[in-house]
């Protein structure tokens, strides 16, 4: 997949940052749950963003660019680690062990996310916490569409059976 | 309800708790590293915002202050005031005479032993009740407390020596200016109060600050606030009674502070630490001397890819990879790739370009070049769908959702996967792999490619996901979180474990190149200090050390020889590093300083 300069106004980062922050802090924090070290991920990923603004801005999505380097450190452990060590300097603790307040009423669904084998929990945050069509999906996670599908299935098949709730959506994103 | 319908719901929960949340300043706008001014008397950052705290020292303030800071002749303790002194910890304040001081810590859980720190003092409007349910790193009571026109003060000892001879410009800080302490936010609820949080350098000493108001706080108590603060002194130097950084930390100097070698001994080694920006950090630990030099190649961000040595050369880069002599210091540039990975074969690296230039973005390549840029294999379509981790024998393992799999360039069919889809690579000595076969990483195995034997090495909770293997592949060395584990690959026995060497950071572990000294530092990106040690592999005597600065990743090791050119000389004078503040640090030729 080539990313494909295209000829348009770029915006500013400090809009694009506004714009997109909450939405990619709650992809962090789904995928790696702590709510220090989502934040820790979030801005590493937007400072890596601004570094990068004058390509990434003029790509078609840069929202999506933000949205894979926060997708892929979430689920890396070296990164986590990294984040991690990060969260606890700053706020000198072991709170990067404490769960997000934000995930506290829907702990159980989120942690079997988690628990997705990491391509599976990326399809699943990406596809319901941002609304992505199967083709955004596939096109942040550098994959095809087919395999977002694939992966959609399974997640779903594995979430509904460790949940106990039933599977009958249809395959439709 | 379905799952479809449940994973829908918890999303828009999610959203709708995040709707609030207060977005950060744009990040890029200030150095991420805020460095810390300081002269010989007092030092601070502006952090908290007020100018009447910098009137005594000599140098700007880095930070930027925020709006609602005031002139320094607004910022004064009213009187009456009372003058507080704190024989224990050797500092005086004063503060108005109907503040309340805290008689007992606030933040109950917030000392840490391994990272040196301890509530010296909380002042408030208000009367301060210690403790909370939660959070106890947060004074989470004393917050819930906190009046609409009231204000609450806390300071934190932290780590640093005294009357210490480094520049006092390599102390970096952590904090951001008026970056909020979230989790005082998340714990309290408290998102009305205005938070302070920063960090300053006073006489070698570093103290925190957290400073939280009441939405409607008044002018008036605002100035009254930092004029408390500029009221801080200290009135004793740090002594092994007063200063925790001596008595409580996990790896205490060994060696006298200003002479001789840090580890006693000789080590006949230098660390080279990348600098995580365009450089790196050499720390000769016997001659006690720093320099910071640019590596070619060397760009900031993406960790993982950081500095690698193979054979007399330095690896770095992404995007453009270099290989640089340590000998000769002659740079060869190896190819535009977006990443390299390190190969099992000596003298070679594996360059892995996406056609996205970006890491798993379109098709990925994959080809070996020597470190003098001459290609030994063709590029070549890496068929498993992962991401390559590190070289094996004729190949790269991938990380994949179906595990690790070996991949060898021209092969029709590649070698069986193993492990889940957690499962991650460690490191590589000959024909062994090391690698965790899932997430949890309980169990470290190593695999044998020719032989296709497996053993467990480790199998205990509390890997934290750094492996080397030894130069001669007779022992793998781990970091766990009970310790440093030295294991046999000839047993499978663990032979050693230092559980002196526990820190709540990360800690990376390197081995000298003759395999009879290992060596680990502390990840201290964005802090003061770097915790390191050294294990002699036939004595099994430990030496541990606090060296006084930070900003550092990972580190390679490199004799005293083959390091000269990154060392200052021993009779040049040190001159100023300038603090690593901005990217690419501006740095030009070496710079030097004693510790």
């Amino acid at each position: 997949m080539e990313d494909i300069p295209i000829v348009r106004g770029v915006e500013s980062f400090d809009e694009f940052f506004r714009r997109e922050y909450r939405a990619v802090l709650g992809l962090a924090i789904v995928l790696s749950r702590s709510r220090p070290v989502a934040e820790e991920l979030t801005q590493d990923a937007f400072l890596a963003t601004f570094r990068h603004w004058d390509r990434v801005g003029r790509l078609d999505s840069p929202g999506g660019w933000v949205r894979r380097v926060v997708a892929n450190r979430s689920v890396s452990t070296f990164r986590r680690a990294a984040a991690e060590g990060k969260a606890r300097l700053r706020y000198q603790s072991r709170a990067h062990r404490s769960v997000s307040r934000e995930l506290a009423g829907d702990l159980d669904v989120w942690n079997e996310v988690r628990r997705l084998p990491r391509r599976q929990a990326q399809v699943i945050a990406l596809t319901y916490l941002d609304d992505l069509p199967r083709r955004e999906v596939a096109e942040i996670l550098g994959c095809s569409e087919e395999t977002v599908k694939t992966h959609l299935e399974r997640a779903r098949k594995t979430l509904a059976a460790k949940l106990k709730t039933p599977n009958e959506a249809p395959y439709g994103r | 309800m379905d799952v479809d319908e449940t994973l829908r719901r918890a999303a828009q929960r999610l959203r709708a708790s995040l709707s609030e949340e207060r977005i950060p300043e744009t990040p890029g706008t200030r150095p991420r590293i805020l460095a810390v001014v300081a002269t010989s008397v007092i030092a601070t950052i502006g952090v908290l915002g007020s100018l009447a705290f910098l009137t005594r020292t000599s140098a700007p303030p880095l930070g930027t202050a925020p709006a609602s800071s005031t002139s320094s002749s607004e910022a004064t303790v009213p009187q009456p005031g009372i003058r507080f002194e704190d024989e224990e910890h050797g500092f005086e304040i004063t503060y108005p005479a109907d503040w309340h001081k805290a008689d007992e810590v606030l933040a109950t859980g917030l000392t840490s032993p391994s990272q040196q720190i301890e509530e010296i003092l909380s002042l408030g409007t208000y009367p301060l009740r210690p403790g909370g349910s939660e959070c106890p790193h947060v004074p989470l009571n004393a917050l819930l407390d906190l009046g609409s026109r009231d204000v609450l003060v806390s300071l934190v000892l932290g780590a640093g020596g005294s009357g210490s001879p480094w520049p006092t410009e390599f102390m970096s800080s952590s904090f951001l200016p008026d970056d909020p302490p979230l989790d005082a936010v998340s714990c309290s609820g408290r998102s009305d109060v205005e938070y302070d949080f920063g960090v300053f350098t006073l006489d070698g000493r570093q103290v925190q600050v957290f400073v939280a108001f009441g939405s409607a706080i008044d002018d008036e108590t605002r100035n009254t606030t930092w004029g408390v603060l500029d009221s801080f002194e200290w009135t004793a130097p740090a002594t092994a009674t007063t200063n925790t950084a001596t008595t409580t930390t996990t790896l205490p100097p060994t060696a006298d502070p200003a002479t001789g070698p840090l580890f006693g001994d000789p080590s006949n080694v230098v660390l080279l630490f990348d600098d995580g920006i365009d450089g790196v950090l050499a720390l000769d630990p016997d001659n006690r001397i720093g320099s910071r030099s640019v590596l070619e190649g060397q760009r900031a961000g993406d960790e993982p890819y950081g500095l690698i040595r193979v054979e007399d050369s330095l690896i770095a880069g992404w995007s453009s990879i270099h290989a640089t002599n340590v000998n000769t210091g002659e740079s060869t540039h190896l190819g535009d790739a977006t990443i390299f990975v390190s190969a099992a074969e000596t003298d070679r690296v594996w360059l892995i370009r996406w056609t996205g230039d970006r890491i798993g973005s379109g098709m990925a390549s994959a080809w070996q070049v020597d470190t003098d840029g001459a290609v030994v294999t063709e590029p070549t379509e890496l068929t498993v769908e992962g991401f390559p981790a590190i070289g094996i024998p004729g190949g790269l393992a991938m990380q994949s959702d179906d595990g690790i799999w070996l991949w060898y360039p021209g092969a029709v069919t590649e070698g069986a996967a193993f492990g889940d889809a957690s499962a991650t690579a460690l490191d590589v000595s000959g024909d062994q792999l090391a690698f965790c076969p899932d997430s949890s990483c309980v169990e470290v195995h190593i695999i044998n490619q020719a032989t296709g034997r497996t053993q467990i090495i480790y199998r205990e909770e509390g890997f934290e996901d750094h492996a080397r293997f030894s130069p001669d592949g007779t022992y793998l060395a781990l970091t766990t979180r009970n310790g440093l584990v030295l294991a046999s690959t000839q047993t499978g026995n663990a032979v050693d474990l230092i559980d002196d060497l526990t820190t709540d950071l990360p800690l990376y572990v390197e081995w000298s190149p003759d395999g009879t000294q290992l060596f680990a530092a502390t990840y201290s990106y964005g802090q003061g200090q770097i915790m390191l040690a050294r294990y002699d592999i036939e004595t099994t005597d430990l030496d541990t050390a606090v060296v006084p600065f930070g900003g550092t990743l990972s580190f390679v090791v490199l004799t005293q020889d083959e390091a000269s050119r990154y060392l200052i000389d021993d009779d040049q004078q040190p001159d100023a590093c300038p603090p690593v503040s901005r990217m690419p640090s501006g740095r030009e030729g070496i710079c030097g300083f004693r510790f």
